[in-house]
């Protein structure tokens, strides 16, 4: 496109067009560019030019790319030239992979140079800042990174605000803002609009895209449906990759910002795609370790990168294997790196920068228990589980009524395996939607005030003791007496003290918030840890007052018991619990309830009586006069991937064995049954996986490298059998675990003989 | 000019590569090596471009002259590729080498001998192989193709040796010589290239008006029409690689046996298309009586609905489509089709333009319609006219045929929602062929009547030592998946896979019977898998 339409013009045209090509800050098309788009539209009206925007960023970044500071040239370059031979027609089934990559070394890439600026500047003196970046560097995702940069309490905001005496250093700051404020190099109507490229805000309502900080935000929802495996179109990746085009080059303004590292005696300039040698900063770099990265502003040092960025090893043999990595997780306890030209994880001792790291972060101080956020963010497994969500009002109902008169009573809710016990605990907590953002003090409209657990066998979430720091942070943020210099103590015993008197104490403000009571839902008391003498089990409070209920729920074998959990709740006055009565055991969905969960599915069209009739049958086999919820998850899994369609009820599985086995078989075999290795080793897992992590043991297991990306590529297409928490990833349900493996003992209650 | 890092003649190149070498060896002594990785990803463009036509030219030398045959399905896939790819025009460089790399690899299978000597030497390599020399190069075109960017020294030498080196080994590239005669541009005797020109040549290529560019083999000639033509300019002659977008498909199959081809080809895939008489010869033509009756009875009872027969290969169903075909029908219109592997039949639009051709529904008013627009026009017709589709071969049906956008089972599922009437019949199978009915007539008898239907399912299905030691384990017994595999641990003596073992039993699912056994407290169910016939062990 670029040079047929360059072609049109005359030579001097052409000449002058490439002068203004040479300036990396000009981001919107010149003047005088448009102006010649005119005069030639005029003379020539059978002609039809491409929208001048278009043409000129995709000139300006031409012309730039390779000015741009590595490895973020060499992979938007990668990425520029894999987008137009997709134009030409070649296929990259990667591409949404590398949109993905780009943009978060563009993120982490920024946040880091950022991070420095502070660190070189003002040497870690904000104590809220440094908590912010020490939590960050913990486990850094996309968002997080942008938003250590970007957000209202991050660096950028920050460092507006103080007195910057280095003009380079100012320069860098004010080139982020501008870049951030820059309205992107598109055409508005034929490029935004036409391919309804927009935001969506947390309530669901359109935002029109304006500003840079506006495509980043486009672009990491994009990541995040990726790597969930929401289902994209070929459309969706072409607008990601457009906008991601439009922040690549809004970015150009960033190249007089150069990266160099000393070798021995020679030092390298890291610029687009390959690193060039130039000595004259020699004597200036004298001082940095061999292999450092520095930033410069054209010939000024800024400040050295390492240890967040660092170099794999040497770079003087000019091999595109070797790589930049970038620090992926890093705390005193573990640190490690990812590569970005191949997407290697390293861990900082291989680097050997595990010891510079340590140094580096004792100059971040952060007042003790800074980065502890004991809240539990429940958010994704709610989201999850209330998917389709129909029916149970009979259990709603009773569930209003008896918080309403059973104040200071425990309320269970018992169900077996798969009928759905934690749909309604999720379906509450998103009806009740408690707020997981400590500075977030926003009432809720509800008269009690909610406090949730949902209790799993991940991230210690089935330990009493992140169980009730959770709900006692979360209490404390609702009455207001939430500090963040005083964190809930790490001893069980206390807390369980803390936790009833909390709970006890807390009626006169209630009373000054305008609230009747305060509600405690903790769910499936089956999955907590028996291994532990307190567990969450035996820590719930045996007295509480009337403005208190509890509401539990767990799961029972057939004959409606639980002895594992029903024995250590004898604590627990037998008059202080009441069952109910639309849940003991909580039945399968009605039939009026599959047909409601069929127009959901369906989009809001109503089933056929046939369609109705098939699912129902197919649904209730087991169950008789009840369908199973977990036969419904496989039939909305199988419509989403057009597998079954709800107009033909012969593609209908007829059991919940026929689902299991057609989705079983569906899925890809590629890559020697990958798909089904890594569901199976999850099936087998305690805890949550990653793709990280799976990279790892499948490239031992095999003998063949995998990356996080083949991972992700792998997991896309059984992105509807997993439940995700961030970037983790477990099996959806129990009962799918038990259809891949069978009876999964717990290890160590096992070895204790439990 | 010299070219000491040329390890052969490059005057002797075709002029297009060898034009573009001049170009690149100019700029790399005027403004040294780091200015020359563009210059050098036009040569690797010029020489991947030349050597695609020149597969091209092997390919028709070699289906002209008899070598290969149109009827072996691979070299009919290959035309219908380069078919495919004259229309598209503007061909990607991807392209050109996936096109080089199937017509080499056919033309290794064939053990046929290429005319350009050297050429069969190339390792095309395979997409994503990172240590082969083609797509190393590829790579760096790429690189360099798409923005000026620039590059070390190191990394621009490196594939220009690599490049020097490839083309030496095509020794037929820089000794063999392009002959040009065309009276209609003035060439009345032959010139030929060589030493950065033309000259005459007494060497006469064989008399042809629509082939005109040849390279000579000693004393044999290949046609590189109309791959390569020659020009003329102000009087001066050159040859060019042809502009795909200017070759018509008549010209490009210009040789008469291509172009005989060619012709039934577009004929049949416009709709005018009969496979009634291959049907006909099939071993049985009448099913059963039992099966006869049911099918009687369906197609009277379910009229306009879609009837699937479902069964055993070899027990009477492949007598269905010739039994309809010949019996007196009460539809107004009978359209059987046979989907067979990489044929027509296989074809999403062969169908519907079938369906076109023989109903004669209402010109379409759109300009590019949809499956779903064509399936809606036809119901005109089926309102007012009975018609009955007959389908065989589904398993088939569900593979693309040719970068088509949709499958026949697409169409049929389609057309499931049409007042036609459909009968379809099928092998049990797993529910990936996912075929939409209205009513199911379910086929289980075991008894074999055609075995060379049962044998050809078998050789199909069996492909691997995996699925044959299945079938020797399952035409003694029944077992579960699990009994299954913990046999084919002691006999592989390796630990199998479960899942790998559950998609061949679904792979093998048309030659296997398969029940659900619930244990005695009803808690627990299996399926269980064994041989729907003993012939199938045989």
């Amino acid at each position: 496109m670029i040079e047929e339409t360059l072609a049109l013009f005359t030579a001097s045209e052409q000449q002058q067009i490439e002068m203004w090509a040479t300036d990396c800050k000009q981001i919107q098309p010149p003047k005088g560019l448009k102006n010649n788009w005119k005069t030639f539209q005029k003379q020539n009206p059978s002609v039809t030019l491409p929208d001048v925007e278009r043409f000129w960023r995709r000139y300006h970044l031409s012309k730039q790319l390779d000015k741009m500071a590595y490895p973020l040239s060499s992979k938007a370059i990668l990425f520029i030239q894999q987008q137009s031979m997709i134009e030409e027609g070649e296929s990259f089934p990667q591409f949404p992979y590398l949109i993905t990559t780009l943009t978060s070394l563009i993120a982490r890439q920024w946040c880091i140079w950022g991070i420095q600026t502070y660190i070189s500047l003002f040497n870690g003196s904000d104590a809220t800042l440094n908590t912010t970046i020490v939590k960050t560097l913990q486990a850094p995702t996309d968002n997080q990174w942008w938003a250590l940069l970007t957000g209202g309490n991050g660096i950028l905001k920050w460092l507006s605000k103080q007195s910057i005496n280095s003009p380079d250093h100012q320069f860098l700051v004010d080139t982020f803002q501008s870049i951030i404020k820059q309205v992107p190099t598109w055409n508005e109507a034929n490029e935004r609009d036409a391919n309804a490229i927009q935001n969506l805000s947390s309530k669901g309502k359109v935002q029109s895209i304006r500003t840079i900080q506006d495509v980043v935000k486009f672009l990491l929802r994009y990541r995040n449906a990726l790597i969930h495996a929401e289902p994209l179109t070929t459309q969706d990746t072409a607008n990601a990759a457009l906008a991601l085009e439009c922040w690549l080059q809004a970015s150009l303004s960033l190249n007089p910002f150069i990266l160099r590292s000393k070798i021995g005696d020679k030092v390298f300039e890291l610029q687009g795609m390959f690193p060039t040698t130039d000595n004259t900063f020699l004597p200036q770099l004298e001082e940095t370790q061999d292999r450092d990265l520095v930033l410069y502003h054209n010939d000024t040092l800024l400040f050295s990168l390492s240890p967040l960025m660092t170099l794999a090893s040497n770079i003087d043999v000019i091999d595109e294997a070797e790589d930049i990595f970038f620090i992926n997780k890093g705390s005193i306890q573990s640190l490690k790196y990812v590569g970005f030209v191949n997407g290697e994880h390293k861990d900082g001792q291989t680097l050997g920068s595990y010891d510079t790291f340590k140094k580096y972060l004792a100059t971040i101080p952060i007042p003790p228990g800074g980065t502890d956020n004991p809240v539990i963010d429940f958010r994704d497994f709610a989201d999850d589980k209330s998917k389709y969500f129909v029916g149970r009002s009979a259990v709603l109902n009773e569930i209003d009524q008896a918080i309403a008169s059973n104040g200071g009573k425990y309320v269970f809710l018992k169900a077996l395996a798969g009928m759905g016990k934690s749909a309604i605990m999720a379906h509450l907590y998103q009806t009740h939607h408690p707020s997981t953002d400590e500075d977030d003090t926003t009432e809720q409209e509800s008269d009690s005030i909610w406090l949730f657990h949902f209790c799993m066998h991940t991230n210690g979430r089935d330990q009493a003791l992140t169980a009730y720091r959770s709900l006692i942070v979360q209490l404390q943020m609702h009455l207001g007496t939430y500090s963040k210099k005083r964190k809930p103590s790490m001893d069980i015993k206390e807390l369980k003290e803390q936790f009833q008197t909390l709970l006890n104490g807390a009626s006169e403000s209630l009373e000054k918030l305008g609230k009747k009571r305060i509600v405690v839902a903790i769910d499936a008391l089956d999955e907590t840890s028996f291994v532990e003498e307190d567990s969450i089990i035996t820590c719930l409070p045996d007295f509480i007052q009337e403005h208190v209920t509890i509401l539990c729920s767990y799961r029972v074998a057939n004959d409606g018991n639980n002895q594992r959990v029903e024995s250590r709740l004898q604590h627990i006055p037998i008059d202080k619990q009441t069952i109910l009565s639309n849940a003991n055991p909580l039945n399968g969905l009605s039939k009026d309830d599959v047909r409601d969960f069929l127009q959901k599915v369906g989009q809001g069209a109503l089933p056929s009586a046939v369609m109705h009739d098939t699912v129902w049958k197919a649904a209730s086999k087991d169950l008789i006069d009840f369908a199973d919820p977990f036969y419904l998850r496989f039939v909305a899994d199988g419509v989403e991937k057009k597998q079954y369609f709800l107009t033909r009820p012969e593609t209908i599985p007829t059991s919940l064995n026929g689902a299991f086995e057609q989705m079983w078989l569906a899925l890809p075999s590629d890559r020697n049954f990958l798909a089904h290795r890594l569901l199976v080793t999850l099936g087998i897992m305690r805890d949550l996986g990653d793709d990280e992590l799976f990279a790892e043991l499948f490239t031992r297991q095999f003998n063949e490298a995998f990356t996080h990306e083949d991972i992700a590529s792998i997991r896309r297409p059984i992105g509807k059998l997993l439940s995700y928490d961030g970037d983790r990833y477990g099996l959806f349900h129990d009962r799918f675990r038990f259809f891949l493996v069978g009876e999964q003992k717990d290890p160590i209650a096992e070895a204790l003989a439990l | 000019m010299n070219y000491p890092n040329w390890t052969f003649d490059i005057t002797q190149l075709p002029p297009t590569l060898f034009h573009a070498i001049e170009e690149l060896e100019e700029e790399r002594n005027t403004n040294g090596v780091a200015s020359t990785p563009d210059e050098t990803s036009d040569v690797i463009e010029q020489l991947f471009l030349t050597l695609g036509r020149l597969s091209m030219a092997e390919l028709w030398h070699a289906t002209t002259n008899g070598i290969l045959q149109i009827s072996d399905r691979s070299v009919l896939s290959l035309l219908l590729d380069s078919r495919d790819a004259s229309l598209q025009g503007q061909l990607t460089m991807g392209r050109w080498v996936g096109l080089s790399r199937n017509i080499s690899k056919v033309m290794r299978e064939h053990s046929v001998p290429t005319v350009l000597n050297g050429f069969d030497s190339i390792d095309w390599g395979t997409f994503g192989d990172a240590t082969n020399t083609v797509n190393r190069l590829i790579d760096f075109r790429n690189r360099f193709a798409h923005g000026s960017f620039s590059a070390p020294e190191e990394i621009i030498n490196t594939h220009y040796h690599l490049l020097i080196e490839f083309i030496h080994q095509i020794t037929g590239l820089y000794t063999q010589a392009i002959v040009a005669m065309e009276p209609s541009l003035g060439l009345q005797t032959a010139i030929k290239w060589g030493d950065g020109a033309f000259s005459q040549t007494t060497h006469t290529p064989p008399a042809n008006t629509s082939n005109t560019v040849w390279l000579q083999s000693g004393s044999d000639w290949m046609s590189l029409s109309p791959f390569f033509v020659t020009t003329v300019t102000e009087g001066n002659y050159n040859f060019e690689l042809s502009d795909f977008c200017k070759i018509s498909v008549t010209g490009l199959f210009n040789a008469s046996i291509l172009a005989q081809w060619q012709n039934k080809y577009s004929q049949e895939y416009q709709g005018n298309i009969d496979r009634g008489p291959l049907i006909q010869q099939r071993e049985h033509t009448t099913p059963p009586n039992a099966l006869q009756q049911v099918l009687t009875q369906g197609l009277q009872e379910h009229r306009g609905k879609t009837i699937q027969v479902i069964g055993y290969p070899g027990t009477g169903l492949d007598s269905v489509l010739p039994f309809v075909q010949s019996s007196t029908s009460t539809f107004d219109h009978v359209i059987v089709w046979d989907i067979q592997p990489g044929d027509l039949t296989q074809s999403a639009n062969v169908l519907l333009n079938k369906l076109e051709h023989d109903l004669q529904p209402p010109p379409l008013t759109q300009k590019r319609p949809t499956l779903q627009d064509r399936a809606l026009n036809l119901e005109s017709v089926f309102t007012t006219q009975s018609v009955l589709l007959v389908v065989d071969g589904t398993e088939f049906g569900n593979a693309h045929y040719r970068y088509e956008a949709n499958t026949v089972l697409e169409v049929l599922n389609e057309l499931v929602n049409y007042s036609l009437t459909i009968l379809i019949v099928s092998h049990f199978s797993d529910q990936r062929n996912q075929v939409f009915y209205d009513e199911q007539i379910v086929w289980d008898q075991t008894e074999i009547i055609s075995s060379n239907v049962l044998q050809s399912t078998i050789q199909r299905l069996c492909t691997s030592t995996l699925h044959k030691q299945i079938i020797d384990v399952l035409k003694t017994q029944h077992c579960t998946l699990f009994d299954l595999c913990d046999k084919l641990d002691t006999i592989t003596q390796t630990t199998v896979f479960e899942p790998e073992i559950e998609y061949a039993l679904w792979h093998l699912r048309p030659l296997l019977k398969t029940t659900i056994k619930v244990n005695d407290d009803q808690t627990q169910s299996d399926r269980v898998w064994t041989v729907f016939s003993s012939e199938v062990a045989q």
